[in-house]
């Protein structure tokens, strides 16, 4: 016979009752000892670095960001416009990109050559001007999203691409936030869709990277060097850390579509 | 002796430094022969529980949606509104709730009362509930501005919508599958999207979380898993649950409301 059978027939019903009720919480009670092993001593609440990992090496998403950039190296040619400053341009462009603009939503970037908002339809930059526009990590910043990708269909060149990449796992860059504010984050399914309704469907190519380890390491603040080649290549598409999207303007149709 | 202290032990000082500086990659090599404190879960690139966490115990999200239900437990009264299920109605509202509603957006819920689609809506009457009770929705709808002016419309003069949203969350595949999985928010685009329907003052927007509740979400933990504290520390920079009560003002017709929806004209 055991302890509990025992218990069960010598106590009154009362204790039996407060006895269950005491087991349900002893559980909870002891369940935590056994978890906090399956956690490990992960337990800070702090991250390793609030700078996304800058510090110690390569930030998490760049990984990505520029494997995807890599792979669509051959879209940046001729007249290319991207975000801040034109490093991608010059690492995947090289000698393809003839011409090189940079925008900056605000004045005060000394690198910058246009000086646009996406949302109010990219004034003053001319339709049909760029062959590729490369927009990574932009988009959560632009409150009124369908004015933004209605921008860049707008000055894309008939049979030009747009490369670009967002965030969905991921902390609030402070900084951003606080000079632009910092609004989206997108599931892959949200990025096609949006992009659907202004290019045409069959020039969409949707991608999600990641895993949870790497959004572990991400939202930590870890590095790339911190993780092995093989934990970033694994991708589980229930953990989308970074989304990449191709879109192509189609030659035969005229800008003015939606 | 573990052989992190083997290490110190035999190491010159020059060797040690070397050692210090190099990736956590080598020091997660050399902590299988001892332990190196804090890096187990950056071990596995798969999640501890596969589930969200409900078969451990409670859901960690649900810690912070139901805390802030509990805070709003009076404005949970009257003609309710909740979606899936009633549960939390009759968790918070109890005997102040007279009549209670449930939406789904398919007809295959033997809960549902109403069959609708937010974004749509336009087959629940004007100026109906006194509370709505909404968590967990909105990221599952693509039209945020149409699904936010049906609530604005639907509810009455002087009711109060109770909404919860993700700001860090993994896919949720089941509904990505059905209606989709299309957003996660910050505290700044849900007080902008609700702003554009209700009054500037009637909307107020917190934020729960920091990076450990982010991770242990992320991976399946339940609130058993963490200790309280965990918990209840908030870092601005991890919002893992966004939380919004707005109030429509008593004085408002459902038909015109306050703000312009869908034009973002202040944006940097």
């Amino acid at each position: 016979m055991t302890g509990e059978n025992l218990l069960n027939t010598a106590k009154p019903f009362p204790v039996g009752t407060w006895l269950r009720v005491g087991q349900t919480r002893a559980g909870r009670f002891l369940r935590r000892f056994r978890s906090r092993a399956d956690i490990g001593r992960i337990g800070r609440t702090r991250p390793v670095s609030i700078n996304f990992g800058d510090e110690r090496g390569q930030i998490v998403d760049r990984y990505y960001i520029e494997k995807f950039l890599a792979e669509h190296a051959a879209d940046v040619r001729g007249h290319v416009l991207e975000f801040g400053d034109d490093s991608y341009t010059r690492q995947f462009g090289g000698a393809r990109a003839t011409k090189v603009d940079v925008l900056q939503v605000t004045e005060g970037n000394p690198r910058a050559t246009v000086v646009a908002d996406l949302a109010q339809g990219g004034q003053p930059i001319p339709s049909d001007t760029f062959d590729c526009i490369i927009c990574t990590q932009v988009l959560q910043y632009i409150y009124d999203l369908s004015a933004g990708i209605r921008t860049l269909y707008r000055i894309l060149k008939p049979g030009g691409a747009v490369l670009v990449t967002v965030p969905c796992i991921q902390k609030i860059d402070r900084e951003d936030m606080e000079a632009y504010g910092e609004y989206w984050r997108f599931t892959s399914r949200a990025l096609r869709q949006i992009f659907e309704e202004i290019f045409p469907r069959d020039h969409v190519d949707v991608r999600a990277y990641g895993n949870v380890l790497v959004a572990t390491a991400f939202l930590y603040g870890l590095a790339v060097e911190d993780l092995r080649p093989k934990d970033l290549e694994f991708h589980d598409p229930d953990y989308e850390v970074t989304v990449t999207l191709r879109a192509v303007k189609s030659p035969a149709l005229p800008w003015g579509r939606p | 002796m573990t052989a992190k202290n083997l290490l110190k032990a035999i190491l010159p000082p020059p060797a040690r430094r070397w050692l210090r500086r190099q990736p956590l990659r080598v020091k997660r090599w050399l902590g299988r022969f001892g332990s190196y404190g804090g890096i187990d879960v950056f071990r596995r690139n798969t999640p501890l529980n596969k589930d969200w966490g409900g078969g451990r115990g409670q859901i960690a999200d649900r810690h912070y949606i139901e805390q802030f239900l509990a805070e709003h437990a009076g404005d949970v009264q009257g003609h309710v509104l909740e979606f899936g299920d009633d549960s939390y109605t009759r968790t918070f509202g109890g005997a102040h709730v007279t009549q209670v509603d449930v939406l789904h957006l398919t007809a295959d819920n033997p809960h549902a009362t109403i069959v609708a689609d937010l974004a749509d809506g336009r087959s629940i009457p004007s100026d109906t509930f006194d509370c709505i009770i909404c968590t967990q929705v909105l990221l599952l709808v693509y039209d945020l501005h149409a699904a936010i002016r049906t609530l604005y419309r639907i509810l009455k003069p002087g009711g109060t919508v109770l909404v919860t949203v993700p700001g860090i969350q993994k896919i949720s595949r089941g509904d990505m599958m059905k209606s989709g999985d299309y957003w996660r928010f910050t505290t700044l685009s849900m007080r902008r999207l609700f702003e554009e329907a209700f009054p500037r003052d009637h909307v107020n927007v917190k934020a729960y979380g920091n990076v450990l509740a982010a991770v242990a979400f992320l991976h399946g933990l339940a609130v058993e898993d963490l200790q309280r504290e965990d918990l209840e520390y908030h870092d601005p920079d991890y919002e893992v649950t966004i939380t919004l009560r707005a109030v429509k003002p008593k004085a408002a017709s459902s038909s015109q409301p306050s703000g312009s929806i869908g034009k973002g004209t202040d944006h940097p």
